[in-house]
């Protein structure tokens, strides 16, 4: 069953076209990855979800309905930019903004006790927001999303200001949701967390999807016929190997069109070689991304992603 | 509705405990009540001082020294409170040994000219004057009066009139208690005071979270209405709360003061302008908080709101500015056309139920053009409010604001 389906959304501004024909479902339970780069009409795409803006063309069904007041108590939203009241208490906060969920503030107090011991707030409570530093306030801009306990779930850059740990705690977090019955969509920066908890993803650029599916299927279409080998040898007569980069630490094989990883490692067992590590040569999710998108980035919307410096298409951008 | 009514209860619960809201609503009533005091224990002080200056000039006479030699020769006798010297010098050595409180120089020509000059030590005070000024005067006039026989006549000079004023409709004019006007201008005050402050309010709620971005968060669980509507409510309430203690307190100081000075003892407020007065008020709120609420949603900063808003502000604030002609002539067609217009209505209809007369006709043209100015106001403040409230990093222009209005 779907959580969302959007069957031909446009969102006009005047003249400008924010998103132009896009098509997506996303299945429940499922974490869906949503990015693009800045412009891209994420986050129109986002308000129209959350039914704050209205789309021009076009369906959305969510969570089997068209979006409306109603839907809007199942949805909790992270927003890109940290949006809380400095002035306001911890947990006055939560209690407020669950009441606009329809939460009742005994529930929601109860709640709101369970989550900030699992982020470890739970001793600032009566502390105002502006005391908070701001991977804490992150911390409790996640819980007042999931404090409702809804069904779907849409995070903009929940990572935003976290150190590693922080990050961890969150991302497992995020991770624990579909088993729960909850249904995810997360747009980050972040490509390493999209490659850990995606099932699937959508990317757009200027308005329009430029990439959709399976994560695992979107790899293999940009990934090189290639091998990362860690070991020691002469690897440039072995059938199949068109060409071999030394990279020092590692090698890369360069593979013919018609042979395969298994006839490439079954031929180094036979030749007796220790292999220390063997890996079929996939590109980082930040890498398509940047191929995709590629030209018509800017510096500015480079993301601060881990880079694979193994990765074909890395090679082929740094050449 | 419930979470209209949500944000409304958070609005007027975070603003209650506003410090400059707590300050502005208590400074009103403590003002008073420290005036009250004031007045009663300084006011007391003063009284005393002059009392016994009073007595103490009573109990001395005033001295006179007649060059004319006319009061001889009418007969004229000095009495307990006059003693006559028969020189300036004389005169003025009873004056420094406090043997009388003054002196009159009668000159040779009074009779034709009227004019004496009297001398003291030091200045006087008020009151004091007066006083010695009636006591010459009714001694010169009992002289003059001893040339006429007629008693009627002489009864009608020393009061020459009773006076009675009678309104032509045939009623009996009353004598105005400046206090009549005073009171419920003062209120008028008050209530316009609280309107801006509670509007003021509204646009600094919207514009900070549409600075810090909570509005993101909010429109996520209502729509923009609901929040324009919760808020206005919620500061709406607030603003009542205000006007309930500054009522209270009005009630209160006025009852201590009344008991304090006789002046205001049959002092009362005409209950129909009160009611009025709230109906304006709460108009007069629900105008300026939607222009308030576009102006934060039009805006990116709290500042730049505030300069947008003061456009409508000044605009309101035009009675205040004509408030010597409003005083001089309350009927003028300036001060009449600015009591229907909706911006100014609230203010100047106020002001002018405070101190006079306005008719039925007049207070329901100007209720209809104010409602129907509500009407407007938000309906364009909830279509900028819904376009402009998430916009971040750019203000509307007046381009974005005609296409914001024209908007479905």
């Amino acid at each position: 069953m779907s959580a969302i389906d959007a069957d031909g959304v446009t969102k006009r501004y005047g003249h400008f076209e924010a998103v132009k024909d896009l098509s997506f479902s996303v299945q429940s339970g499922e974490i869906f990855g949503l990015r693009g780069p800045n412009g891209a009409g994420k986050t129109s795409t986002i308000r129209m979800l959350m039914d704050i803006i209205k789309p021009d063309a076009g369906r959305i069904w969510l969570l089997g309905e068209s979006p409306s007041a109603a839907t809007k108590n199942r949805i909790g939203y992270l927003p890109e930019e940290r949006g809380l009241y400095k002035g306001l208490r911890v947990m006055d906060t939560l209690v407020y903004l669950a009441a606009l969920k329809d939460v009742p503030r005994d529930e929601a107090e109860q709640r709101a006790e369970a989550l900030l011991r699992r982020v470890n707030l739970w001793s600032n409570r009566q502390d105002k927001i502006s005391a908070l530093s701001k991977g804490m306030q992150q911390k409790l801009q996640f819980v007042v999303t999931i404090l409702h306990d809804p069904d779907l779930v849409v995070l903009d850059e929940p990572f935003q200001g976290l150190d590693p740990i922080n990050t961890e705690l969150i991302q497992e977090m995020i991770a624990a949701l579909p088993a729960q019955g909850k249904t995810v969509i997360l747009s980050t920066h972040m490509m390493n967390q999209v490659e850990q908890l995606c099932d699937r993803i959508l990317l757009m650029d200027h308005g329009r999807s430029v990439l959709y599916g399976r994560l695992d299927d979107i790899k293999q279409q940009f990934a090189n016929n290639a091998v990362i080998l860690r070991a020691a040898g002469d690897f440039d007569n072995l059938h199949g190997v068109r060409h071999v980069n030394d990279h020092g630490r590692y090698y890369e094989l360069i593979l013919e069109d018609e042979a395969t990883p298994q006839d490439v490692l079954r031929q180094l067992v036979q030749i007796g070689t220790e292999v220390r590590e063997f890996e079929v040569a996939k590109p980082a999710l930040n890498e398509i991304f940047i191929e995709v998108v590629g030209n018509e980035l800017e510096i500015g919307d480079l993301s601060p992603t881990i880079s694979n410096p193994r990765s074909p298409i890395s090679k082929a951008k740094r050449a | 509705m419930r979470k209209t009514l949500t944000v409304a209860r958070h609005e007027l619960f975070v603003n209650l405990r506003r410090p400059s809201y707590i300050v502005m609503t208590l400074s009103v009533p403590l003002l008073g009540l420290v005036g009250i005091l004031l007045s009663v224990y300084f006011g007391g002080q003063i009284a005393g001082t002059v009392v016994s200056q009073f007595e103490a000039g009573v109990g001395r006479p005033i001295g006179y020294v007649d060059r004319s030699g006319w009061l001889d020769a009418v007969g004229g006798a000095a009495g307990e409170d006059v003693r006559i010297f028969e020189s300036d010098q004389d005169a003025r050595v009873a004056l420094e040994t406090e043997e009388i409180s003054g002196f009159v120089i009668i000159p040779e020509d009074y009779l034709e000219t009227g004019e004496v000059v009297r001398y003291v030590q030091g200045k006087g005070i008020f009151g004091f004057d007066e006083l010695d000024r009636e006591r010459i005067r009714g001694f010169l006039m009992n002289n003059l009066l001893e040339n006429v026989d007629d008693p009627i006549l002489q009864s009608r000079l020393r009061a020459p009139m009773h006076l009675s004023t009678v309104d032509v409709t045939g009623n009996e004019s009353q004598e105005l208690n400046p206090l009549d006007f005073v009171v419920p201008y003062a209120f008028s005050v008050l209530l316009i005071i609280s309107i801006f402050t509670s509007s003021g309010f509204l646009l600094q709620s919207v514009a900070e979270e549409k600075e810090n971005r909570v509005v993101e968060v909010l429109l996520s669980s209502l729509s923009p209405m609901q929040l324009m509507t919760g808020k206005i409510l919620g500061l709406g309430v607030l603003g009542l709360v205000q006007i309930v203690v500054w009522f209270g307190a009005v009630w209160g100081v006025g009852a201590v003061a009344a008991a304090s000075f006789a002046v205001l003892a049959g002092f009362r407020i005409d209950l129909s302008v009160i009611f009025l007065s709230m109906v304006y008020f709460l108009l007069g709120y629900l105008l300026f908080a939607a222009f308030m609420a576009a102006a934060g949603a039009a805006s990116t900063t709290l500042r730049e709101g505030q300069q947008l808003a003061s456009i409508v502000t000044i605009i309101g604030a035009i009675p205040f500015m004509l408030a010597s002609l409003f005083f001089a002539n309350p009927d003028a067609g300036i001060i009449r056309v600015l009591s229907y217009f909706p911006l100014t209505a609230p203010i100047m209809m106020m002001q002018r139920l405070a101190i006079d007369e306005v008719s039925a006709s007049e207070i329901v043209i100007s209720i209809v053009l104010l409602v129907a100015g509500i009407v407007v106001g938000v309906w364009a403040a909830a279509k900028i409010f819904r376009i402009g409230i998430l916009m971040y990093g750019q203000r509307l222009g007046p381009r974005q604001l005609w296409t914001a209005l024209r908007q479905a």
